[in-house]
């Protein structure tokens, strides 16, 4: 059932984006290569969502989980903060009238006060500050949903395969994880950033995914144990089920609830992440925002123009807490008994 | 004990070889290789690019390169930095006192901080002091920590100029008595080692504060308080001495976070260390040094590991039967 609905929503984005392209250009100015991520800030989630919760209407316990969910203050915080902003990235242009890339008057109107004029002031370069942090959002949150996918993809395989195949594969995926964890994240970017220099979207994305999975496959490798010596999975055995029923029927749904809690956590780290990178000046490109490049962009002005490096900042932090908050509570609602 | 460690440096001497590993092929499936990095701005002629890889034994088939780099780290010859035409290891020996001053700094502050708030928190589980401070901590870590940094800065710095802004001595440092060098490091130490322990120190109250409850529901409280101990000591005697232990693996997991964390500080404060060494050789494309750099990281998160389990071990009698 879900994977129809994924057909469904991804065939009708498409759709709408071939038969209405002033949608699609509102959606990728200026930056470009960002229009999926802009479309799957909001639809993926709540595609896939909606699709978990259909697939399992009627059950008693998502019934259960999706109780404690609206009534736990801090989802509908985090969820509330993780719309706006969401919404906000997609309707940038709608919001401000500014080109965030747009230099009017780089000697009269560089570094304004925040005013009713720029909310948020102008930076160096007399961009407005506002438009660029709006228009970063889709850069920095739709990094951080293409990364934080791949990263749930490729952590489960790696979990499932050394969990359920055990012994040699089992001790050198463990091994490959274990030296993922040791080298500082930020190093081993650095170093992929100074062997291939510049990275476009797709390939920061993907970096950032393939060097975030270690911890979540140790997660699902524990679980994959722990459900190996469970009953049900003896019997499921016995019953000489195929190996694809297996992972798709018996162990995938038990461990929906550690992977959706890594993931809703990841998003956050994942934008931390790239933020720190492009503050290093090896993440997003300039001119086109994103919120770390726009603070590296500031720090020469930090003195006399600080609402530069403030904004964005604030941005990010948003983020964070708001994805935090939706982390937490769905491990408490998912796990009620490990409060 | 024995085998345990000799189980252990095994297992330490895996790692390091598949991280160095990684860094070899991360090394060789990228664009170009050495020579044409060596040559990217000037123009040579083939001839001299051709002597360049026979000399440094680019043109020899991959695995026996793959053999040489590997004998090379084991002997500790990380090889030449291509900008600033000295050794590796020179470079990274030489910004290495710096971090270690700041990472120590900051990982007292963060486990510091991080055990009084989380036992605060524990020891009061649900009250709107909890609460208070559940908000704080998360607040903290969700700040991304080169902007943290930037906002102590031209607060601490600026503002109010109680700390200077940026590198590890000031300029008349050489110049100084020797007290007076001593209270110069530390004055340029404070923000920092601030910015980096503090951002360490929410992610460690959230994970004790987990610990200390854990504790408090434990039978051996419900005997401390029924033969009538005071509540501090209850605390302080009963529950924090039990929940200190998961923090000793706490804080060999810490060590990647903060090496990445001092990468950032380093840079914002212009603190010349191993994160700043890194940084400035991505920007001239010196891959040796920053693939050395990461290793060494990794090196050093290693040892942490084992020393962290070493303690462990020492301090749970229950880990000393086997």
């Amino acid at each position: 059932m879900t994977r129809w609905f994924l057909i469904a929503g991804v065939s009708g984005a498409l759709l709408v984006a071939v038969r209405f392209p002033r949608i699609l250009e509102l959606l990728t100015t200026p930056a470009p290569g960002t229009v999926l991520p802009a479309i799957g800030a909001l639809a993926l989630p709540a595609a896939a969502f909606a699709g978990w919760y259909w697939s399992r209407r009627g059950h008693s316990s998502t019934q259960d989980v999706w109780g404690r969910l609206i009534a736990s203050k801090s989802f509908l915080t985090g969820a509330g903060v993780v719309a706006t902003l969401g919404l906000a990235a997609l309707l940038a242009p709608v919001l401000t009238s500014y080109n965030p890339n747009a230099q009017p008057d780089i000697l009269g109107a560089a570094t304004l006060r925040p005013s009713w004029a720029h909310p948020f002031g102008t930076d160096f370069f007399s961009r407005d500050l506002l438009s660029r942090v709006l228009y970063g959002a889709r850069w920095s949150l739709g990094i951080a949903l293409v990364a934080v996918t791949l990263l749930v993809v490729v952590g489960t395989a790696a979990g499932i395969l050394a969990g359920w195949a055990g012994g040699i594969v089992d001790a050198v995926v463990m091994r490959i994880v274990d030296a993922g964890i040791a080298i500082p994240r930020i190093l081993l970017l650095l170093v992929i950033a100074a062997l291939w220099g510049n990275l476009n979207f797709f390939a920061l994305a993907t970096l950032l995914g393939l060097t975030g999975w270690f911890g979540l496959s140790r997660i699902v490798r524990a679980e994959v144990l722990s459900l190996k010596q469970r009953p049900f999975l003896h019997a499921a055995r016995a019953l000489g089920i195929s190996r694809r029923r297996m992972v798709t029927h018996h162990l995938l749904p038990n461990l929906a609830a550690p992977i959706t809690v890594t993931a809703a956590l990841g998003v956050g780290n994942i934008v931390l992440t790239e933020a720190s990178l492009s503050y290093l000046g090896v993440g997003a490109p300039p001119p086109d925002p994103g919120w770390g490049n726009i603070i590296r962009e500031s720090t020469s002005i930090i003195l006399s123009a600080p609402w530069v490096a403030f904004f964005p900042g604030v941005a990010i932090f948003l983020t964070v807490v708001g994805f935090s908050l939706i982390g937490d509570s769905l491990r408490s609602a998912l796990n009620p008994q490990a409060r | 004990m024995t085998r345990f460690l000799v189980r252990r440096i095994l297992h330490s001497v895996a790692i390091v070889f598949i991280v160095a590993t990684i860094t070899f092929l991360l090394v060789h499936i990228a664009p170009g290789d050495p020579a044409t990095a060596q040559f990217r701005d000037r123009p040579v002629s083939p001839e001299i690019v051709a002597q360049y890889r026979r000399d440094w034994g680019l043109d020899r088939p991959l695995y026996q390169q793959y053999l040489s780099y590997l004998s090379n780290i084991a002997r500790g010859n990380l090889g030449q930095s291509f900008s600033l035409n000295r050794p590796v290891s020179e470079v990274v020996l030489q910004a290495l006192p710096n971090t270690v001053f700041l990472a120590v700094a900051a990982l007292g502050i963060s486990f510091a901080v991080g055990i009084v708030i989380g036992t605060a928190q524990g020891a009061t589980p649900n009250s709107r002091f909890d609460h208070t401070l559940t908000a704080a901590t998360l607040a903290v870590f969700s700040m991304p920590i080169f902007w943290f940094g930037l906002m102590m800065m031209l607060v601490f710095g600026q503002w109010l100029g109680w700390f200077p802004v940026s590198g590890a001595t000031s300029p008349v440092y050489s110049a100084l008595p020797f007290l007076g060098r001593v209270a110069d490091r530390l004055h340029h130490l404070v923000l920092p080692a601030l910015t980096l322990g503090l951002g360490g120190s929410a992610v460690v109250a959230r994970f004790h504060r987990a610990e200390i409850a854990e504790a408090f529901a434990q039978d051996f409280i419900r005997t401390a308080r029924a033969k009538g101990l005071s509540e501090r000591d209850v605390v302080l005697r009963h529950a924090l001495r039990n929940a200190l232990l998961p923090a000793i693996t706490m804080l060999g997991l810490s060590l990647p976070v903060l090496f990445s964390g001092a990468v950032l500080v380093e840079h914002v404060f212009a603190w010349h260390g191993m994160g700043l060494a890194a940084f400035d050789a991505v920007a001239r494309r010196d891959y040796n040094v920053v693939t050395a750099i990461a290793l060494f990281g990794a090196i050093m998160v290693v040892i942490g590991n084992v020393v962290a389990d070493l303690a462990y071990r020492r301090v749970d009698p229950r880990t000393r039967a086997s």
